[in-house]
């Protein structure tokens, strides 16, 4: 009997929507940064998806490839001491980073969201112990925490070991802050409305709540794929992430070792560079997309 | 207030413990230090390590018991054998590093080693980057300001294991083209120096300057974001723009009305950087060579040393909640608007 | 505590390579460069009195009594060398030297059986406190490591090899005899270490050892946990810290009869090989023996002015095992297939070459190529050529088939799938897992390459999770136990768990006999066998490196001592040119 409304209230929302999608679009791509940012990311990504299809060598290693070899046109990223090219090593290492990251950024985006979501719209006990929960894991060293599950796995620790540690550690921040939204966002009329025409609470987060912390859960993702870029690095540099005979960007900087100086400085500031370089381009995109989705707000994440 | 802090303190009882729960389990079913200790023993003396050598290993460490087992005599004692186990009678359990590897001393030297490095990076930070964050404020949309706010995105980027190798590298060469040593690379201080307070500072200094400046450089860029983004706040608001108009001077407005108000946020900030920063110094220690609280738990860790890495849980989980405890109620203290109940 | 054996060292030629070698940036007349020529009495020099050095150790130690199960390692042996008393020191060209200063002569074999040893003490030998050495600290020494509750209760030795042996020690001023068990029987009798802590100190510390084995036990704990200040040696310790550092000052009362010139010694525990390198190259250590090297950092040596170094084939050796426990590798012949199929010599030069570039590869499982014992029988068999012709041959004959996919079957029907495991950290271990994962699928067997967490080694090889695995052993000094550690049956670190009753009586015999050519002779038939039984296929002598300031002088590697080129630390001094 009360079919009529909810249609109704659907329709206005998704209007509005539209609307603010295409604000939101036109004042991101005012900010120049963030556009000059999204263009190298997307090529980063090109390159470390689609480079070794085009490019002549793979990241293995290979007995007519001399060792140490300095850039140069063959091999425009030098050679490490195996005999692996460089510029097919970064492809690899860049693309198990970007894995990781990407798997990470949208694992803890959903269990985050979900998990945000369900805490401030049932407030009460329910919310009082999500939070608890969550004092817990923020109380945990990080790196203790995934350095020592990355330790418990008894054979060599692939890109997607890592990739589930860090997004099963890594959604707190994005929890709390969708938690903050649905807080204020549950009180609203749509979803009172939502309510009296009998949805039940899992369509009520999914469908109204969610959606419209959305601007919150987007800025957040490209954060956590700064945020996964660097622990996974991290991680791997101290020798609890990614081992070989996979390989990531922290693991070819740690075999680079000191090198920053001497003749084979290349093995260093590469991948070095390309970590920074995503991570840089991440930041700038999820500024843009802050200053777009919310014109008002000027605090910045800390 | 009192009874805040007395609830906010009791609430922490629960949350540590869920801690020790989980990252307890975590370490102690992925590792054998036994296994890993008889292997080395053999290695060692070429010859095989007698039974009762194994049984004593294994209940000196309690692992003649079972997981749950040892977590409940790790926390209360009780049924234990070597009267060294119970957290709540103050005891931190043995350490698979044997007992001239006391957990309790260990944690404790450890502490003021990783506190220093800290103090002296955290303070510095937070002292740049108010600067950084009100000059980039003032001059919003300068060159300044763009600079400023690319270098601190720049930092933001950048991996600290990536700039500490980097730094250590470059001291090398720095002392090499100077003929000096300025810069030491490894430790926090000679090794086995005796003096006095002052000169033991002075011959801490050359070990200090270069791990500093990385982790300083770190924690720098989020809180010159965060000045930033206050002072403008501050700036665009009412009463500021009030005291404008009445004619007060730009400099005494921006010092005596904008300015202390836009610390506000970073004064409560910094507590929680500091904390945040115990956590961070774990890669620059490891790279460093300082036997600070973070090298300790990255050992404990990969050895398997269970109650070793509890103890640094603890530790660490107490810094943090205390970081944002004090931070909570600098806050109340001064933001005239908010009152704790 | 771990002694050794006297192989004589291997002869590496030292060429002037890039990479390899005895390198140093200039040539120089003397130094580190003649340590192949000369091994025992390169880069000797005249020393000036006086002087400070700092060593750096890869890796620490966290208690301070190397008779325990906690105390018991190659580090802890090092940082201690300045003090502790040990027997004596092999020195690089196999020789043995006894402890100057303690003991007078070498010891002697006085009758056979039972075995009786006596040992004939310098009449000042002491402990640096004053209090003589005495029959009682060699009888502390027994206790502590009997194994023996009745005499040290709840004790953990870390062996009782030697304490499980005595029957009884007597001794009378200078003279010490140590009388052994009705079946003690070992070439090696002169190496074992008698002595360990100072039995008075235990007294003056409260301690009842000699009557109550639960003080004895106490006694252990007491010696765990403070940091020794009485020493035998040259040097006695000032200041330290158990796992950081260790600062010795020289130790007036010693009775040896060697000049020491430095007057601080320090002994600081780096993490890792690059920092060692870094800190080399900056000047805050004057040298290392670390336990691994790797080109890179020796690229960075190369550079540095004022630093040699020297490469040579360390006390580790590599090996790839088979697990004999998993089917269908318990069958010998697939075993020999496998090892025959793996090219070592392309290992070898795709790893260790580059850090050594005459490295040779390693022929025999106790004896160092170029020992007077050293015999090849490995050679013959095939195993290690990578001749795939020849494995399949192997495979064909004992019925074993190919599908069309070319998927190696056992007789049975079963498909041949293995892993191939490694520590993760060690590079050189991950080639030769590739390498080897390419020569097996040449025989059509798939290869599962899975790293094992740096710390779990000791876990995933005594649970035997493994179908092939790198890994090292220290070169054992002794091999009379040697053989009987790798291989015996019942031995806990038969890790492929190998069980051959005909190796296990060879094994039995080399124990048989005091005469230490007959019991390497003894040693080699079963080397012989177990190459039949192709269980473990030896790499290399992995290759180690001795970086110096070039202001030290009497500074060089010794790979025959488990403390390395800190074995004659009482020779060393600052260079008097």
């Amino acid at each position: 009997m009360s079919n009529p409304v909810p249609a109704l209230d659907a329709e206005a929302i998704n209007t509005k929507e539209r609307g603010q999608w295409e604000m939101v679009a036109r004042r991101f791509f005012r900010h120049r940064a963030a556009v000059i940012s999204l263009v190298f990311f997307v090529i980063i990504v090109a390159f470390a998806y689609l480079g070794p299809f085009v490019w002549k060598w793979d990241y293995k290693i290979h007995s007519e490839i001399p060792s140490w070899a300095s850039p140069s046109l063959d091999h425009p990223f030098g050679t490490d001491k195996a005999g692996r090219d460089m510029l097919g090593a970064m492809m690899q290492a860049t693309k198990q980073s970007l894995n990781v990251a990407l798997t990470v950024a949208i694992g803890s985006t959903v269990i985050g969201a979900l998990y945000g979501a369900v805490a401030g719209f049932y407030r009460g006990w329910v919310d009082a112990v999500l939070m608890r929960i969550l004092d817990v894991m923020f109380v945990i060293p990080f790196l203790v925490i995934t350095g020592a599950l990355a330790g418990a796995i008894d054979s060599s620790v692939r890109w997607y070991h890592m990739a589930i540690i860090l997004a099963v550690f890594g959604w707190t921040s994005i929890a709390r802050a969708v938690r903050a939204e649905v807080l204020s966002l549950r009180e609203k009329e749509f979803i009172e409305a939502a309510r009296s025409a009998g949805g039940s609470d899992w369509h009520i987060i999914v469908k109204h709540l969610i959606p419209n912390t959305m601007s919150v859960i987007i800025v957040s993702v490209t954060l956590q794929i700064a945020f996964a870029i660097l622990s996974e690095t991290t991680l791997s540099f101290l020798g609890l992430g990614i081992q070989s005979p996979d390989t990531s960007l922290g693991l070819l900087i740690q075999a680079a070792g000191a090198s920053a100086f001497n003749s084979h400085w290349y093995l260093f500031y590469i991948p070095g560079l390309m970590i920074i370089l995503i991570a840089l381009t991440i930041n700038f995109i999820g500024d843009g997309l802050r200053d777009a989705m919310d014109p008002r707000q000027t605090m910045v994440r800390r | 207030m009192v009874v805040f802090i007395i609830r906010r303190t009791l609430m922490m009882i629960p949350v540590l413990l869920g801690a020790t729960i989980l990252c307890f389990v975590l370490v102690d079913v992925a590792n054998d230090p036994v296994q890993d200790r008889i292997f080395e023993i053999q290695q060692s003396t070429g010859e095989p390590v007698p039974q009762s050598t194994i049984d004593a290993l294994e209940s000196a460490w309690y692992y003649d018991r079972s997981v749950p087992e040892r977590y409940w005599i790790w926390l209360t004692g009780i049924g234990e054998t070597n009267d060294d186990i119970g957290l709540i009678q103050g005891k931190w359990g043995p350490s698979i590093e044997g007992t001239a590897m006391n957990i309790g001393d260990e944690i404790s030297a450890r502490f003021w080693i990783t506190l220093r490095l800290v103090l002296f990076a955290t303070l510095a930070s937070i002292g740049i980057a108010i600067l950084s964050g009100v000059v980039s404020a003032v001059k919003q949309y300068s060159k300044t300001d763009y600079t400023l706010t690319f270098l601190g995105f720049l930092f933001l980027a950048m991996p600290i294991f990536w700039l500490g190798q980097l730094f250590k590298e470059g001291a090398v060469q720095l002392n090499k083209l100077l003929g000096t040593n300025l810069f030491q690379t490894y430790g926090s201080g000679t090794t086995g120096f005796r003096g006095n307070g002052w000169e033991v500072f002075v011959d801490a200094l050359p070990y200090l300057i270069v791990p500093s400046l990385v982790l300083m450089l770190g924690s720098y860029a989020a809180i010159s974001r965060y000045q930033r983004a206050s002072m403008l706040e501050v700036m665009n608001s009412d009463y500021v723009r009030l005291a404008r108009a009445k004619g007060v001077r730009n400099g005494t407005v921006m010092r005596r009305h904008a300015l202390r108000t836009a610390l506000i946020p970073v004064a409560t900030f910094a507590p929680l950087a500091l904390s945040g920063a115990m956590g961070g110094a774990i890669v620059t220690e490891r790279i460093f060579g300082w036997r600070g609280l973070g090298v300790y738990s990255l050992d404990a860790i990969n050895s398997g040393d269970t109650f070793a890495v509890m103890a640094y849980l603890l530790i660490s989980g107490v810094v943090v909640l205390i970081g944002v405890l004090i931070s909570d109620i600098l806050y109340g203290v001064l933001d005239p608007r908010i009152r704790y109940e | 505590m771990k002694r050794h054996h006297m192989a004589a060292v291997a002869a590496f030629a030292c060429t002037t390579l890039a990479l390899a070698g005895c390198g140093q940036g200039d040539v120089q007349s003397s130094g580190l460069s003649d340590c192949l020529t000369d091994p025992a009495g390169c880069n000797a020099g005249e020393r000036i009195e006086g002087g400070e050095i700092t060593w750096a150790l890869d890796g620490s130690w966290s208690a301070w009594n190397q008779n325990t199960a906690d105390g018991n390692n190659a580090y802890v042996s090092t940082a201690l060398v300045g003090m502790w008393p040990y027997i004596g020191q092999f020195d690089p060209d196999g020789a043995f030297i006894v402890n100057e200063g303690i003991f007078a002569a070498d010891p002697v074999l006085i009758k056979e059986n039972p075995v009786t040893v006596e040992y004939a003490l310098k009449p000042d030998a002491n402990w640096g406190d004053g209090t003589k050495v005495t029959v009682d600290d060699f009888i502390y020494n027994w206790y502590a490591r009997s194994g023996n509750q009745d005499l040290c209760k709840g004790c953990t030795p870390a062996t009782t090899t030697y304490g499980s042996q005595v029957a009884s020690i007597t001794g009378e001023g200078s003279k010490v005899t140590v009388t052994y068990v009705d079946g003690y029987y070992s070439a090696e009798w002169m190496y074992e270490e008698v002595l360990s802590e100072p039995a008075h100190v235990a007294e003056a510390a409260g301690f009842d050892w000699k009557n109550d084995p639960e003080q004895m036990k106490d006694a252990e704990d007491y010696f765990s946990e403070t940091v020794p200040t009485w020493s035998t040696g040259p040097f006695k310790i000032d200041q330290a810290v158990a796992g950081d550092f260790v600062q010795y000052v020289p130790n007036e009362d010693w009775a040896g009869d060697t000049k020491v010139t430095l007057e601080k010694v320090t002994f600081k525990v780096f993490d890792g090989l690059d920092n060692i390198v870094t800190a080399l190259r900056n000047g805050e250590i004057d040298g290392a023996s670390p336990a691994a090297v790797t080109s890179e950092s020796i690229t960075q040596l190369e550079g540095t002015a004022d630093v040699s170094y020297a490469i040579a084939g360390g006390p580790n050796w590599e090996h790839v095992d088979i697990n004999t426990r998993h089917a269908p590798l318990d069958d010998k012949v697939l075993r020999q297939a496998i090892l025959t199929a793996i090219d070592v010599e392309n290992i070898i030069a795709r790893t260790y070459a580059y850090v050594q570039s005459d490295i040779q590869r390693k022929n025999s499982h106790l004896f160092r190529n170029g020992s007077e014992y050293f015999t090849d029988y490995l050679s013959a068999t095939g195993q290690g050529s990578g001749d795939i012709e020849m494995a399949r041959s192997i495979l064909v004959n004992a019925g074993y088939e190919w599908d069309e996919s070319d998927q190696l079957f056992t007789p049975e029907g079963e498909p041949v799938e293995l892993d191939f495991r490694y520590s993760a950290s060690k590079e050189s271990r991950q080639v030769t897992a590739e390498l080897a994962q390419a020569n097996l699928a040449g025989l059509g067997i798939d290869i599962d390459i899975r790293a094992i967490p740096d710390a779990d080694l000791g876990t995933v090889l005594a649970e035997g999770d493994f179908d092939l695995i790198a890994y090292g052993w220290s070169s054992d000094p002794l091999f009379v136990s040697s053989a009987s550690q790798y291989w015996n049956s019942e031995s806990q670190s038969n890790y492929g768990g190998l069980k051959d009753p005909e190796l296990d009586d060879l094994i039995a015999q080399i124990s048989g006999t005091l005469d230490y050519d007959e019991a390497a002779e003894r040693a080699n038939a079963a080397v012989k066998h177990v190459i039949g039984d192709a269980y473990v296929l030896p790499i290399v002598d992995t290759p180690v490196a001795v970086m110096v300031s070039d202001r030290l002088v009497n500074v060089r590697d010794n790979w025959a001592s488990q403390q390395r080129a800190t074995y004659n630390l009482a020779e060393w001094g600052v260079s008097g040119e």
